[in-house]
């Protein structure tokens, strides 16, 4: 009789094991898995700021009772190791993580993202030439870090054939094209176009308050993928009233150096996005925050610039594309398509910050509306971490 | 039971050895090494208070003085690591979330559930039976090799420990030494203290630096670095060193027979048959939990529970099913190493949290062009760098030391954390003089107690070639490396 109530005891812890096992696996398979793939690290502003608004749209669907979710982070860290072996590495790393971890929904911030990751995981049209999209890609991707590579080597020959993910871009300055989006039926997205419009607007409003001639405008970036697809929009868009003169993408400090001693002879006026790929010559890069100030001190003309960054690296006035509506509207998307959702929408950013440098503004003796003056200050109340990035006082930065 | 009853004897035998010979006075080594906790850390201070911000500045003097303490050896491993996070916590140099997050991160219920399946298999007779056995047939001295090794590398699967490993296996190894055949008794001293050593690193849960070692990896990073992506990324290097220790093994059995032959047969000695006693449901069940563990490590994409999730589970089964009463657990669960590993754990985010990490990496600029011109160079550096600070310092806070600057270096050099490492741990985990090694150093007092005749020389020229073969492990697992896109 003992032994028959000790083997029914066990059967007992048995039976509730698999009840709980069974509890914990259906849970598992419920939850849809979302892995957000960043280019950059998050010692990148730019990058919290695209996490801050992942989590308000994680918030918004909880309230909501929307589905429940699993989601990872994933950080490339491409911008402190611009070479082709790393970004090979942090792909397979990246490629890993899908493999295994088979995310329902991918969503890639910027650009490098979408070529490395996002390229293999497309359902693309019958028709489509993949073999030429992986090889422009492919040169793409080496730029003139490295002699182009085989086909294999970022790993472009493996697309995915089935279970495709959902693909969910942001952070993408230019077209979609080259990653095949244009011909996908997974992909959805935000772009993070600059607000041409804004721009032209505060364009003149510096122009107004300068006391000098301008002649011009200039698009001056970096010569990273980003800074060359940034220079490559500029040219496409009409800037009436400005003349705009051709970009130039920097390689390195003497490239930087001569294009504002092109704009300061010239009378241009400086238009900045992308700056912190500019290399020294002795195999580092540039501090962002040095060569920002030191193109602020030596431009003539008032400079603006095209980054949420821009202000705190030591610039006068920004008009930015906001990070955070970048990765709200992704995991929106993300959880759209989750929920069934047919549609694949391309969306264009709405919402832009601006950013402005009160002691250098007043430096040059500019008299701007006071419009950007109290919205600057607006975003610098309402969000403590952006004080010191969009207003900095006067005195403060001395 | 018969292994504990040995390992009594063995207990009871050293503490009459050390009572037998006069105790060495360490009264002022130990007055020196406590006075230097105050004064090395204090001369640091004084070096990096111009340079560093207070916070930075306070937390490596207090670092300092937790790796003089390892040092010595002034007290127990875990203590030092303690003391260091209640100090940063009681002055705010660290948020208390931070420094104690070792207590809540998955690692902790890793190691704490493969501690309670380590303690459980410590209770079965799997061991006591293969004893037995090779008793009963009276097995060669190459079998008993082979048994001695297939039980270290068995072991190394399961028990986390090295020295909880080699203490499992005592009893099976000292059965077989004869007193008077030096060279025959050296070469079973070696294969049973590197048989549990050697490959502790190739499997994540055979030794706890291991956990150490995840814990330190970022979020994203562990994932890849699971059961088996660990043992998929070190294959090659354990293959390498199975390979050096089949040949070695090979050589101990041709050497030992050529010794025989010249000597005359050996006269076998009958030892009395051992009595098993066992559980055998205990036993069965046991091995049931294993396989169970390892199918669900082989299906982690099927069902996407996190392995330390599974170990813990697992663990609590043991319990629910009276696997282990509570007496056993106090007797035979490592809490020191557990709270040892949870401690350390912290210090990769205590660094970051203080912006050190980038500061310890910056130390080091002569090595980013090396790395980056010749890998093969940069390696080998920091091999002998590992080899040097293992002179001196124990392998547990040798390793902490090198992997909160190495770690970050990575980084800096972009090549996987886990690389560096796991080169790392696997340089600091050889060894040559016993000090060096708590494993080596309680066979070597094992053997003096019984006063069993050995060849020291033997030992130190095979662990200088066992040395070496992690060495070249390492070096042929780089191109390996690259294949899976790690460096």
């Amino acid at each position: 009789m003992r032994s028959f109530f000790t083997a029914a005891k066990y059967l007992v812890i048995v039976v509730l094991l698999v009840v709980v096992a069974r509890l914990v696996l259906t849970h598992n398979e419920d939850q849809k898995k979302i892995l957000v793939v960043h280019s950059y690290n998050n010692d990148l502003a730019w990058v919290n700021d695209v996490d801050e608004g992942v989590r308000r749209a994680i918030e918004d669907a909880a309230g909501r009772r929307g589905p429940s979710l699993n989601v990872r982070t994933h950080y490339m860290n491409l911008r402190n190791h611009p070479d082709c072996n790393f970004y090979k590495n942090a792909t397979s790393d990246v490629r890993f993580t899908i493999g295994d971890w088979q995310p329902e929904v991918l969503i890639l911030i910027d650009d490098l993202a979408q070529g490395l990751v996002g390229f293999n995981q497309v359902r693309l049209n019958e028709g489509a030439d993949r073999a030429r999209m992986a090889g422009d890609l492919n040169a793409w991707l080496a730029g003139d870090r490295c002699q182009t590579p085989d086909i294999s080597f970022f790993g472009l020959d493996q697309p995915v054939t089935d279970n495709f993910p959902e693909v969910v871009f942001a952070g993408v300055n230019g077209g979609v094209g080259l990653y095949g989006y244009d011909q996908a039926t997974n992909v959805s997205g935000i772009f993070e176009r600059k607000n041409y419009q804004a721009l032209i607007e505060t364009l003149e409003a510096l122009d107004r308050a300068y006391d000098g001639p301008v002649d011009g405008i200039m698009m001056l970036n970096d010569a990273s993928p980003t800074g060359v697809t940034e220079n490559g929009n500029y040219l496409l868009q009409d800037w009436a009233p400005f003349v705009a003169h051709p970009p130039v993408g920097a390689s390195d400090f003497a490239d930087w150096t001569r294009a504002v001693e092109e704009a300061n002879a010239g009378n241009l006026m400086l238009l900045i996005a992308n700056y912190q790929n500019v290399r020294d010559g002795q195999g580092g890069t540039v501090d962002p925050e040095t060569l920002v100030q030191w193109t602020e001190r030596n431009a003539k003309l008032p400079i603006l610039g095209a980054n949420t960054r821009f202000v705190a690296d030591g610039g006068m006035m920004t008009v930015a594309i906001a990070g955070s509506e970048q990765g709200q509207v992704a995991m929106e998307l993300a959880i759209a398509a989750i929920d069934g959702n047919p549609d694949r929408p391309h969306y264009d950013a709405k919402q832009f910050l601006i950013g402005m440098n009160q002691s250098l503004v007043r430096k040059r003796n500019l008299q701007l509306p006071s419009i950007y003056e109290a919205f600057s200050r607006e975003i610098g109340t309402f969000i403590e971490a952006m004080e010191q990035l969009y207003v900095v006082q006067s005195g403060e930065n001395q | 039971m018969v292994s504990t009853y040995c390992l009594q004897e063995i207990i009871l035998s050293n503490i009459d050895h050390s009572a037998g010979a006069q105790p060495r006075d360490r009264s002022f080594r130990d007055f020196v090494a406590w006075a230097l906790v105050g004064v090395l850390p204090w001369l640091l201070y004084l070096r990096l208070e111009q340079l560093l911000p207070f916070e930075q500045t306070m937390f490596l003097t207090l670092a300092l003085a937790a790796i003089v303490m390892w040092i010595f050896r002034l007290t127990p491993d875990f203590v030092p690591g303690l003391a260091l996070i209640l100090v940063v916590t009681l002055l705010d140099l660290v948020p208390q979330s931070i420094a104690f997050s070792g207590f809540y991160s998955q690692i902790f219920f890793l190691v704490f559930g493969i501690f309670v399946l380590a303690a459980l298999l410590a209770e079965t007779s799997w061991l006591n039976r293969l004893e037995a056995m090779l008793v009963r047939r009276n097995a060669s001295f190459p079998t008993r090799l082979f048994a001695v090794v297939c039980a270290g590398v068995l072991l190394t699967l399961v028990v986390p420990s090295p020295l909880g490993r080699a203490s499992m296996i005592q009893p099976l190894v000292q059965r077989f030494f004869r007193p008077d055949r030096a060279r025959k008794n050296a070469f079973l001293a070696l294969v049973h203290i590197h048989g549990t050593t050697l490959i502790s690193t190739i499997i994540l849960t055979g030794n706890p630096l291991n956990f150490v070692l995840i814990g330190m990896l970022n979020e994203q990073m562990r994932g890849r670095f699971q059961w088996m992506g660990w043992l998929q990324a070190a294959s090659v290097a354990g293959v390498v060193m199975a390979a050096g220790f089949v040949a070695a093994m090979f050589f101990f059995a041709a050497a030992a027979r050529k010794a025989s032959a010249a000597g005359g047969t050996e006269p076998r000695q009958c030892a009395p048959p051992i009595a098993v006693v066992s559980d055998p449901l205990r036993d069965w069940a046991t091995l049931g939990l294993y396989v169970f563990l390892m199918a669900a490590i082989l299906t982690r994409s099927i069902h996407q529970v996190p392995l330390e999730w599974i170990v813990l589970s697992l663990a609590m089964s043991v319990f629910f099913f009276s696997g282990i009463s509570l007496a056993t657990l106090r007797q035979k669960f490592d809490w020191p190493t557990l709270i040892f590993v949870a401690t350390v754990v912290a210090w990769g985010p205590m660094l970051d949290h203080l912006g050190l990490s980038q500061w310890l990496a910056d130390q080091l600029p002569v090595l980013v062009p090396i790395f980056e011109r010749n890998l093969y160079l940069g390696m080998a550096i920091t091999m002998a760098g590992v080899f040097v600070i293992r002179l001196a310092v124990p392998g547990a806070p040798a390793f902490i030391i090198l992997a909160s600057t190495l770690i970050p270096f990575a980084e800096v050099i972009g090549i996987s954390p886990w690389v560096l490492g796991f080169v790392i741990l696997t340089v600091s985990e050889g060894f040559i003089w016993p000090y060096q090694h708590g494993v080596f150093s309680q066979a070597i007092t094992m053997l003096d107690a019984e006063r069993i005749a050995y060849r020291m020389q033997t030992l130190i020229t095979f662990n200088i070639l066992f040395f070496m073969l992690r060495c070249a492990a390492i070096f042929i697992s780089i191109p390996f490396w690259k294949a899976l896109n790690l460096i």
